[in-house]
C-alpha cells in the first residue's frame, strides 16, 4: 500500500503523447529540409541566416521553459492542494530549459562569430540568457537538496520566483551599463533579420516544431520525475512497515 | 572553418543534446516502470 | 506577528551576530586578512599600476563579493550549530524578524570591510578621492552592502545543515547580486575619479542600488521564512 497522492490511473504510453512525438519528428525532419535546402540565402547574412532557423527556437523554449517553471512555482505555493505535480512539472521544465539554454548561447556564439567576427558581444539580451543558464543550474541544485518532496517544492518554488525576479533587473542594469560604451549597433547586424515568404514561415514553423519537442520532453520527463517521487515514498512506506512489524514481536 | 561546418555543428546541437536526454529519461523509465503501482503512475 | 515583535526580534538577532563576532573576532582576525590579501593578489596578476588605478572600483567590488560568502556562511553556521535557527521557529520567533536582523548585522559587517578596502585602494592602487567622492563613496557602500546582504541572507539560510550545500551559496547569490555590483562599481569609478568619470556621474547608479535593495530587502522577507522551513 503506498502513501502516494500523485495522479490518476492509465497505461503507460498514451495514443496523445505518441502522436505529439511523431508531429515533432516529423516538423523536424520538413524544418531542416526547409532551413538547410529549400530557404534561399540571406541578402545580408548569407547563409548564417540557417543557423537563425534552430537557434531563434531553442532560445524562444529556453525563455518559455523558464517561464513555465515559474508559473508551475507560483500555482504551487499559491494553490489549495500545494500540488507535487505541479513541482515536479517545474522541474521537468527548468532541466529542458537549462539544456536549450546552453544549446542556445552556443549556437548564438556561432552565428556571432560568422556574423560578427567575435564569439561574445556584453549585450544585454546575450548576457541575460548567459545569467539564465547560471541560474538555473542553480535552480536545479536546490532541487536536489533532499528532504521531504513538499520541502522540495516549496523551497524551489521560491527559489525560481526569486530568479524571475532577477531577470528585469539583470537586463536593465547591463542595458544601462552597456548604453555607457555606446556600441555601435549600426555597423553591426544584429539577429533580427527582416524576413519575407518562405523565410519567415521557416523561422515560425522552426518555433513551433520547437514547442512541440518541448511539450513532448516535459511530458516524459515529468512522468519519471513522478516515478522517482513514487519509488521513494516506496521505499519509506517499506522501511515503516518494517519498522512497525518490529515493534509488534515482543 | 567554413560557415557550412558552423551551420551543421548548430543544427546538430539543436538536435542531439535533446535526443540524448530523451533516451537516457526513457531508460530511466523504463528501470522504474516495474516497481510503482499502476495507480501511481501519471497520465502520460 | 507585528511590526513591533518583529523590529524586536531583528535588533536581538542583530546586536546577537555583532556580539559575537565582536567576542570571537573572526571576521577581524581571519576574514579582513583574506580581504587584503585578495587586493594584493589582484595586483600580482593584473601587474599594471595604471592598469589597476582604473579598474580599482572593480576590484575593491569583486574583493567584496568573495568576503561576502564567507561572512555569510559564517553567520548561518553559527545557527545550524545547535540548530539555533530551528529552536527560534519552534518557539514561534517571527521569521521576518530573524530575516532582518540577519541582514542588518551583514550590512554593519560589510560595510566595515568596504570600508577597508577602500582604504586599501586608495594606497596600494594609488586612488585619489575628494570629499564629494567620499560621500558618494560611503553611500555607495551602505547601499550595496544591503542588496548584497538582503540576497545573501536568503541564499545563506539555504546554505547550511551539511550535506554539499556550502558550495551552493556562491552558485546561487554570485548570479543573482550582479545588478548590485554593475551599480556599485560603476558609482564607485565615478567617487573615484577613474577613466574621468565624475562624481555627479555617480550618483544615479546610487538611485538604481537603493532600488535593488529594496526589492531585495522586500523579496527577501517574503520568502526567508517559507524557503528555511525544514
Amino acid at each position: 500500500m503506498s502513501n502516494a497522492t500523485t495522479s490518476v490511473p492509465p497505461p503507460t504510453r498514451t495514443v496523445a503523447t505518441r502522436n505529439l512525438g511523431l508531429i515533432a519528428l516529423g516538423g523536424s525532419v520538413v524544418l531542416a529540409l526547409l532551413g538547410l535546402f529549400f530557404t534561399a540565402e540571406d541578402v545580408d547574412q548569407g547563409s548564417s541566416v540557417r543557423i537563425m532557423y534552430v537557434h531563434v527556437p531553442t532560445a524562444w523554449v529556453a525563455y518559455l521553459a523558464f517561464v513555465f517553471t515559474a508559473a508551475c512555482s507560483a500555482g504551487h505555493l499559491w494553490g489549495k492542494k500545494h500540488s507535487l505535480n505541479l513541482d515536479r512539472l517545474a522541474g521537468a521544465s527548468a532541466e529542458v530549459g537549462v539544456i536549450f539554454m546552453g544549446v542556445t548561447l552556443v549556437t548564438g556564439s556561432l552565428w556571432g562569430r560568422l556574423s560578427w567576427g567575435t564569439y561574445w558581444q556584453w549585450d544585454p539580451r546575450l548576457t541575460t540568457t548567459a545569467f539564465l543558464f547560471v541560474t538555473y543550474v542553480g535552480y536545479l541544485a536546490v532541487r536536489g537538496l533532499g528532504g521531504t518532496h513538499q520541502q522540495r517544492a516549496k523551497r524551489s518554488a521560491i527559489v525560481a520566483l526569486f530568479a524571475v525576479l532577477e531577470i528585469p533587473l539583470v537586463h536593465f542594469s547591463v542595458l544601462i551599463w552597456r548604453s555607457l560604451h555606446q556600441e555601435a549597433t549600426v555597423l553591426r547586424p544584429n539577429g533580427d533579420v527582416t524576413m519575407d515568404g518562405l523565410m519567415l514561415f521557416t523561422l515560425v514553423f522552426g518555433v513551433a516544431v520547437f514547442t512541440t519537442i518541448f511539450a513532448w520532453l516535459v511530458l516524459h520527463r515529468n512522468r519519471v520525475l513522478a516515478l522517482l517521487d513514487a519509488v521513494e515514498l516506496r521505499g519509506i512506506d517499506a522501511a515503516l512497515a518494517a519498522r512497525r512489524a518490529e515493534e509488534v514481536t515482543p | 572553418m567554413k560557415h557550412a561546418d558552423f551551420i551543421i555543428v548548430s543544427w546538430i546541437l539543436s538536435f542531439v543534446p535533446i535526443a540524448v536526454y530523451a533516451w537516457r529519461n526513457a531508460r530511466q523509465a523504463r528501470r522504474l516502470d516495474p516497481f510503482v503501482d499502476e495507480g501511481d503512475k501519471p497520465w502520460t | 506577528m507585528t511590526v513591533s515583535r518583529i523590529v524586536a526580534v531583528a535588533r536581538a538577532v542583530a546586536s546577537k551576530d555583532l556580539r559575537i563576532e565582536w567576542r570571537s573576532r573572526v571576521m577581524t582576525n581571519q576574514v579582513l586578512p583574506f580581504a587584503a590579501i585578495v587586493m594584493v593578489l589582484f595586483a600580482f596578476a593584473l601587474d599594471n599600476d595604471g592598469i589597476l588605478q582604473r579598474v580599482a572600483p572593480g576590484l575593491v567590488w569583486m574583493a567584496t563579493l568573495f568576503t561576502s560568502l564567507v561572512v555569510v556562511q559564517r553567520s548561518f553556521a553559527v545557527e545550524a550549530a545547535d540548530s539555533a535557527i530551528d529552536a527560534l521557529r519552534l518557539a514561534g520567533v517571527p521569521a521576518q524578524g530573524v530575516y532582518l536582523g540577519k541582514v542588518a548585522a551583514l550590512v554593519v559587517q560589510l560595510v566595515v570591510f568596504e570600508a577597508v578596502l577602500a582604504v586599501l585602494a586608495l594606497i596600494l592602487y594609488r586612488v585619489n578621492v575628494d570629499v564629494h567622492g567620499a560621500v558618494l563613496l560611503v553611500t555607495t557602500c551602505i547601499l550595496g552592502s544591503l542588496g548584497i546582504a538582503a540576497l545573501a541572507a536568503v541564499y545563506g539560510g539555504l546554505s547550511v545543515a551539511g550535506r554539499g550545500r556550502e558550495t551552493l551559496l556562491p552558485l546561487l547569490l554570485l548570479p543573482a547580486v550582479a545588478p548590485v555590483l554593475i551599480g556599485a562599481t560603476r558609482a564607485t569609478e565615478s567617487a573615484f575619479g577613474s577613466d574621468g568619470a565624475r562624481v555627479a556621474e555617480g550618483w544615479p547608479w546610487v538611485g538604481l542600488l537603493a532600488v535593488f535593495g529594496a526589492i531585495f530587502l522586500f523579496g527577501g522577507t517574503l520568502g526567508f521564512g517559507p524557503l528555511t522551513d525544514e
